[in-house]
This record gives C-alpha cells, sequence and structure tokens, in this order.
C-alpha cells in the first residue's frame, strides 16, 4: 500500500496512449501475485482500456477494476483445477514417498498441470482401479466443500464486475444516452407535425 | 499442560488484575478484538495516509471537492479489502486449501458503495 510516484515508462505510456494517470499505480497495489506473468496482465488491461475508450482518471480506475474482476475469476477457476489435479495426484500415491527421483503423485500431478497424462500416470491411476475420468469425479466429489467456496468467490467477482460495467456505463455514456433521446424526441416530433398533431406537449414534457 | 489447581489460581489472580497500565498496554488492549479492521473507517485506518492523493486526482478530472471526498473513501475502502481479499488468497494458498471466511461480505460491500457511488455522479 505504499505511494509510489508514476515510473517514466508509466508516464509516457499514458501521455502517449492519451491515458489518464492510473489510480491504482498511485496507490502502489501490485495487482499480479506470485506465479503470474505482469506482463501478460498490462497486456490485456492495455486492449481493455483501449476498447472500453477510457480516458478520464475514473474511467480509467473502473477499467482496471473490471480487468482485475476477470483477472481473479481466472484465478479462481485454475485454482479449483489445481485443487482437483493435487487431489487426484494423493489418491494415486497417498504417502508422496519416493527413494529415488520424484514419486508417483508429484509426478502425477505435474503431467496433469501440464494437460500432458503420459503412460506412467495412466498407470498409476490405472492400479488405484481408475480411469481418468472417474478418479477426478472422485477427486471432485471428496473437494466438494472447497470447490464450492471457489464457486461461490467467481459469483461474487461476476455480480462485482456487472456492477462495475452499469456503473462505467451509467457514468459516463450518461451524456451520450440523452442526446439520443434528445434526438429521438425531434425525431418524434417531426413524425407528429407530418401527421399534424401538435408536438406542444411533448416540447413542454421535454423542457421539464 | 496446567494443572486444575493452577488454572484455578491464574483465574482467581485474573480477576483481581486491573487492566493495562501504561499508555502503550491500553493501546495495545484496544486492538485486542480487532480481527481483520475492514469494519473500522477508513479515515482511522492506515489507507487514510492516501485519501489526499486519490481526492487530488480525482479533482484534475473534473468533480467536484465532496464527489471527489466520497468517491475517494470509496475507493480506497474497496481497494483495502481486494488488498486483504489478496493476502488471504496468497496464505490461503500456501496451506493448499481454500477457505475464504467471511471476507467475501465485506468486498461485496464495498463493491457496493463504489458502484453506488460511480452511479451517482454528475457526468
Amino acid at each position: 500500500m505504499s505511494q509510489q510516484p508514476l515510473s517514466d515508462t508509466d508516464q509516457s505510456r499514458s501521455i502517449e496512449g492519451g491515458f489518464a494517470p492510473s489510480l491504482t499505480k498511485v496507490l502502489g497495489v501490485v495487482p499480479v501475485l506470485p506465479g503470474e506473468t505482469a506482463d501478460i496482465y498490462q497486456t490485456s488491461l492495455d486492449t481493455l482500456i483501449e476498447e472500453l475508450g477510457a480516458r478520464s482518471v475514473l474511467q480509467v480506475y473502473l477499467a482496471e477494476k473490471i480487468h482485475e474482476c476477470l483477472w481473479w475469476m481466472r484465478r479462481y477457476e485454475e485454482q479449483k483445477r489445481a485443487t482437483v489435479i493435487a487431489r487426484i495426484a494423493y489418491l494415486t500415491d497417498p504417502s508422496g514417498f519416493s527413494l529415488r527421483g520424484p514419486s508417483t503423485q508429484s509426478h502425477v500431478r505435474n503431467t496433469l498441470l501440464a494437460n500432458n497424462a503420459d503412460s506412467k500416470t495412466v498407470q498409476a491411476v490405472k492400479d488405484e482401479g481408475h480411469t481418468i475420468e472417474s478418479i477426478r469425479q472422485k477427486a471432485m466429489d471428496e473437494k466438494q466443500g472447497e470447490l464450492l467456496q471457489l464457486d461461490q468467490q467467481i459469483a461474487l467477482q461476476t455480480k462485482i464486475l456487472v456492477g462495475l460495467q452499469a456503473s462505467y456505463e451509467v457514468a459516463f455514456n450518461r451524456k451520450m444516452n440523452v442526446e439520443r433521446l434528445q434526438l429521438q424526441n425531434a425525431l418524434l416530433r417531426r413524425d407528429l407535425q407530418a401527421i399534424e398533431v401538435v408536438a406542444e406537449d411533448l416540447s413542454r414534457h421535454d423542457k421539464r | 499442560m496446567t494443572s486444575a489447581k493452577r488454572h484455578a489460581a491464574n483465574q482467581r489472580n485474573a480477576q483481581r488484575s486491573s487492566g493495562p497500565r501504561t499508555d502503550e498496554g491500553k493501546r495495545r488492549a484496544s486492538v485486542n478484538a480487532m480481527q481483520h479492521g475492514l469494519t473500522t473507517s477508513v479515515e482511522s485506518s492506515p489507507w487514510a495516509l492516501l485519501l489526499q492523493s486519490v481526492e487530488v486526482l480525482l479533482q484534475s478530472d473534473g468533480l467536484e471537492k465532496s464527489q471527489a471526498s466520497d468517491l475517494a473513501l470509496c475507493i480506497l475502502n474497496y481497494e483495502r479489502n481486494v488488498q486483504y481479499q489478496r493476502d488471504h488468497y496468497l496464505g490461503l494458498r500456501r496451506d493448499g486449501q481454500y477457505k475464504p471466511g467471511h471476507a467475501g461480505r465485506y468486498l461485496r460491500r464495498a463493491a457496493n458503495q463504489l458502484i453506488k457511488q460511480c452511479r451517482g455522479l454528475k457526468s
């Protein structure tokens, strides 16, 4: 939470891109956790800011928060996957002990995390009387409570994300919506005049 | 393991205690019940140090002083909750099990306040 000045790179990026200074950077918040790549985070954040057309301080801040919610959702999904894989690995080799080389448990965990189940992994699962699918079901069943809590966190982030998106729309596209409504009213008035109906009431309503 | 006799003696002695005497002791005891500090006001938390910088930045965005001040409080409160969520998540990930506890409730509340504040801005 330390207060950090914006670096030269950040400032030049802001000026070149026409972005306002990032509030998150002023607050000194580091959005990525150990093991995550800051460059990937920054690239996708820049893309989102550009897509939303965020220019002011608050617009950029809301865009950052929207992006953060999406990142948390991805993070929780990854955590769910890691939880199930860790359980599968435990079920294939509860002791996790090996005199030579990596244990079966760590081998299974590593291959499944890399989405590359080799013959040793399949054999270890088979030795427990399971297929990859059936052991996955068992692991999910045993870790149901934890998975449910992670799902609840994803639901919370989704709810926050929807709220932030709506705020962004309401706070910054309101002017555009007002102009759109005025144009629609003008069009309606013209149509009414065309069919010889006095649009007086309508214009009075507009003034109110 | 404390014996039953020792336990009873400890309880009797504690009854006679008049509490902390020094200012430092009183200050420390005053936060004994604090668990995460998410329910205290932002102004009385360490985040208050950043209040002015955030207000100034928001004012540079064209917001009025009162609007900038209210919004800055909501932003800092939300950031405080996200920070707690991040630390909590890291700690629990190290332990190998995820138990979010009640932190989600405070995060939801802070997010609602921020969303409401942003919606109320005059364009």
